[in-house]
């Protein structure tokens, strides 16, 4: 039998050198750990603005340059305010659900030329994550990337597809009068003669109630950053009459 | 040389000659022809001639009403209006499925026969026919034969064999289907008919609107009114859509004393009342599958056809007559249950008899327990 | 020529068939289902969990009259504990795509019954060396099954074998689909089931 004491003593020692080795070890992971979910994001807003090829692999670094060099971003409120001094990178949605993070992808001249936005909410299963992006029209779509889901696979899983996220480009977030409809996700197969076809995408069949989350979120997302868009729109406006 | 004395002498020659591996072959072509006249003879027995073979050949001619109706309606539905050309129609599509579910379970019978060395089962005779009649008409051929063989292995050879199965084989090959090719198979868009336009099934139009159900199922392009679903006027899996065919088999089922009447009546209890708790509890202001009337859920889906023909499965159903009704109304109930509240699926009666499957066995056991321990008491 | 043994040879070669600790004594069936998706995950997470098991065999056989009998199931988790989330950390900072795939898995290695069972069945009694190899087979068995069922699903489930498309644009041209059910738990449960059948009726095991 071995002593109270030495058990003590024994556990002591086992506690310190498994802490050290792991706090060690994490310590100096960190910052390369944070580098990747940075990365992560990074490049799923270049899928969304349509910077990245779809079959290509891109390196870390590559994400990071091209990220750097075109993107930038601002975050508004939901009154349509910016927040000056704020960068998307410091938002933190659970804390600051007021804070809301645009990034933008800016051309040679530094016109804006593409708005991205994370949007996230309920599907069938599972709380779906993505980004959309907007042309500078603040009405067509550029791109939209769904990437953390867990749908079924082969019904709702459709939905990180490339063909799935394909039929967004292009499509129309506002109606002729300029009011938000946002994009909706149809039962099955959009019809060439069907009405609003601008603001249908093919749904995924046997996935209805997947497509149903999406027209959810997408819209209540899109409504949140409304009041901003509409600012930009009503500049831009004016711009062209004076 | 009588028919009898040509597959006595065919069974000997077989036996002896290098193509024994095709006796259990022969064996169930001859017993399936001229059933055995051996009868029991010393007891105790069962007062019966019935045995395996007759009896699942009951349930094959109990079916024949719904194959009929289920090719008319195949041919119906692709939007042949003459009587003759849809049923060319429904027999194009139809005889396919069916020779090919026969054939490659067939094969893997024979296989296991040959392997453990018993006789070819006559499950098979009727699985080969339920499971076609539970699949869609725009089924691919190669799915079918990918479906039954799962069917056949897993869903009973792994078991032992006709007899030791938990699950019912035909739905279990059918929910492999399900979801593994769930694009075919979804049950929301089943029907694609010769233009290749799609409609949605009664249920899954019902379980997608959300407005009065009954209202919805007269909106859509396909009039899906009450009497209509009852005759089978509808798209929808092969066998399901004639409640009234499958009246008529269930009629055949329960004269001969094939199909037990308990587990029949059990689960149109079950299913019956918890549609109408749930459409009473939900008011009139409710929407979607909550505001369907209960007579509507009868006649919907497979409901009937898995009440009449799947339910009473005698190897997997319970075997008590009390755990009889219990198996029942548990199916019925959860059938209600899936259909209603579960937001991906809009038919529920594969996966409810399933579960009923599984837990068969348990019913029994805690009916037997119950029956002796009550029994104990008067001793 | 033989690096090893009969006596060591025996430790890695036994767990791999007649001692497999997934289809014979049936353990770590939990991650077998989880990672199975796709031949990368499992790669991986064999890689991690033969790395678990040896140095957590190696460590606990080094220390094995050291450690106080009362609290040695506390040491040997601690020991593995520490191993796994080193083995989480590593693969977050340098394999990021993959240990997002694997999520909670490589965590729960803690719990993969076949660790703590090896730690306490072999490396307390055995010398470090030994109970090393023996790390090494039981991870080996472990991984076999992974590989071979994360074959089977990633081909039928997805059509693919380590992300690139093995199935051609034809089939699926002329109607192949990929089978969803290989993609859930179920079809992981089904190919284990045909994979242990076939061995037990090679190697001719029966439960008794």
């Amino acid at each position: 039998m071995y002593s109270n004491a030495y058990i003590l003593r024994f556990a002591a020692i086992v506690t310190i050198v498994c802490g050290v080795l792991l706090a060690s070890a994490a310590t100096l992971l960190k910052p390369m750990q944070q580098e990747n979910i940075q990365t992560d994001i990074k490049k799923n807003i270049l899928k969304a603005v349509s910077l990245l090829e779809s079959e290509k692999a891109y390196t870390k670094t590559e994400i990071l340059d091209l990220f750097d060099e075109r993107m930038t971003s601002i975050v508004v409120n939901p009154e349509g305010e910016v927040l000056e001094g704020l960068k998307a990178e410091d938002v933190n949605p659970a804390e600051e659900p007021d804070h809301l993070p645009i990034y933008l992808l800016k051309d040679k001249s530094d016109d804006v030329i593409a708005y991205c936005i994370p949007i996230e909410g309920k599907g069938l299963w599972s709380t779906i994550h993505g980004y959309l992006a907007l042309e500078a029209d603040l009405n067509t779509v550029r791109g939209v990337t769904f990437y953390d889901h867990g749908e079924t696979p082969g019904l709702g899983g459709e939905i990180s597809q490339q063909w799935f996220q394909d039929n967004f480009s292009g499509k129309k977030i506002l109606d002729e009068s300029g009011n938000l409809v946002s994009i909706t996700v149809a039962k099955g197969q959009v019809r060439d003669d069907a009405k609003g076809k601008e603001h249908l995408v093919d749904g995924i069949s046997g996935a209805t109630l997947t497509g149903n989350g999406i027209n959810q979120f997408l819209f209540s997302d899109l409504e949140r950053y409304n009041p901003y868009f509409e600012e930009i729109r009503n500049q831009d406006q004016n711009e062209v009459v004076s | 040389m009588s028919m009898e004395q040509f597959f006595n002498r065919l069974e000997e020659g077989v036996s002896k000659s290098p193509l024994k591996w095709f006796s259990p072959l022969v064996e169930a072509t001859h017993s399936f022809l001229l059933t055995p006249g051996r009868a029991t003879r010393r007891g105790p027995f069962v007062r019966d001639n019935i045995d395996l073979k007759r009896y699942m050949f009951v349930v094959v001619v109990a079916l024949l009403p719904v194959i009929a109706m289920s090719i008319y309606n195949i041919g119906r539905q692709a939007g042949i209006t003459e009587f003759w050309p849809a049923i060319w129609e429904g027999l194009l599509v139809m005889v396919p499925v069916i020779i090919v579910s026969y054939a490659v379970g067939g094969f893997w019978e024979s296989l296991f026969a040959k392997i453990r060395g018993h006789e070819i089962n006559e499950g098979l005779l009727v699985t080969g026919i339920l499971f076609p009649l539970t699949l869609p008409p725009t089924i691919p051929l190669w799915q079918v034969a990918i479906g039954i063989s799962f069917g056949v292995v897993i869903g009973k050879e792994v078991f032992g064999g006709t007899g030791m199965n938990l699950l019912n084989p035909a739905l279990t090959a059918r929910a492999f289907l399900f979801f593994t090719y769930p694009g075919d198979m979804s049950g929301d868009r089943v029907w694609a008919a010769v233009d290749g336009f799609s409609t949605a099934t009664p249920l899954a139009t019902v379980a997608a609107s959300d407005g009065n159900a009954v209202e919805a199922l007269r909106a859509g392009s396909m009039d899906y009114s009450w009497l209509n679903m009852f005759n089978g006027n509808i798209p929808g899996s092969m066998g399901e859509t004639s409640t009234l065919a499958i009246l008529i088999g269930a009629a055949i089922l329960l004269i001969t004393g094939i199909g037990s009447w308990r587990i029949m009546l059990a689960t149109l209890l079950g299913g019956f009342g918890m549609a109408n708790v749930i459409y009473f509890l939900a008011g009139p202001s409710a929407t979607g599958m909550m505001s369907l009337p209960p007579v509507y859920h009868l006649v919907m889906g497979g409901f009937m056809f898995g009440t009449v023909f799947m339910t009473t499965d005698p190897v997997s159903a319970s075997g008590t007559n009390t755990g009889k009704w219990i198996y029942g109304i548990l199916i019925g109930v959860m059938v209600i249950l899936i259909r209603t509240f579960n937001p991906a699926y809009p038919e529920g009666m594969m996966l409810a008899i399933l579960f009923g499957n599984v837990f068969s066995p348990l019913i029994d056991h805690f009916v037997v327990q119950a029956n002796i321990k009550r029994r104990l008491r008067h001793v | 020529m033989n690096i090893l043994s009969a006596k060591n040879m025996k430790f890695v070669k036994d767990p791999l068939m007649d001692n497999n600790p997934i289809s014979v004594q049936v353990l770590g069936i939990c991650s077998a289902l989880a990672v199975t998706v796709q031949m990368k995950t499992a790669v991986v997470m064999s890689l991690a969990v033969i790395f678990v098991i040896s140095f957590s065999n190696l460590t606990i056989s080094l220390i094995r009259n050291k450690i106080p009998s009362q609290i040695r199931i506390i040491v040997e988790l601690a020991v593995i504990a520490s191993l796994v989330i080193l083995v989480d950390q590593i693969l977050k900072a340098y394999l990021f795509d993959i240990s997002k795939q694997l999520s909670v898995f490589v965590g729960l290695i803690i719990t993969n019954c076949i660790v703590l069972g090896r730690a306490e069945a072999f490396a307390l009694q055995q010398k470090p060396f030994a109970s090393w190899l023996d790390g090494i087979g039981n991870g080996l068995g472990y991984s076999m099954f992974l590989l071979v069922v994360a074959f089977g699903r990633e081909l039928l489930g997805s059509g693919t074998l380590f992300g690139y498309h093995i199935i051609p644009e034809s089939f699926y041209a002329a109607g192949y689909q990929n089978m969803g059910l290989m993609v859930l738990a179920p079809g992981a449960f089904i190919l284990l089931g045909l994979f242990i059948w076939l061995q037990r009726t090679i190697t001719g095991t029966v439960d008794e």
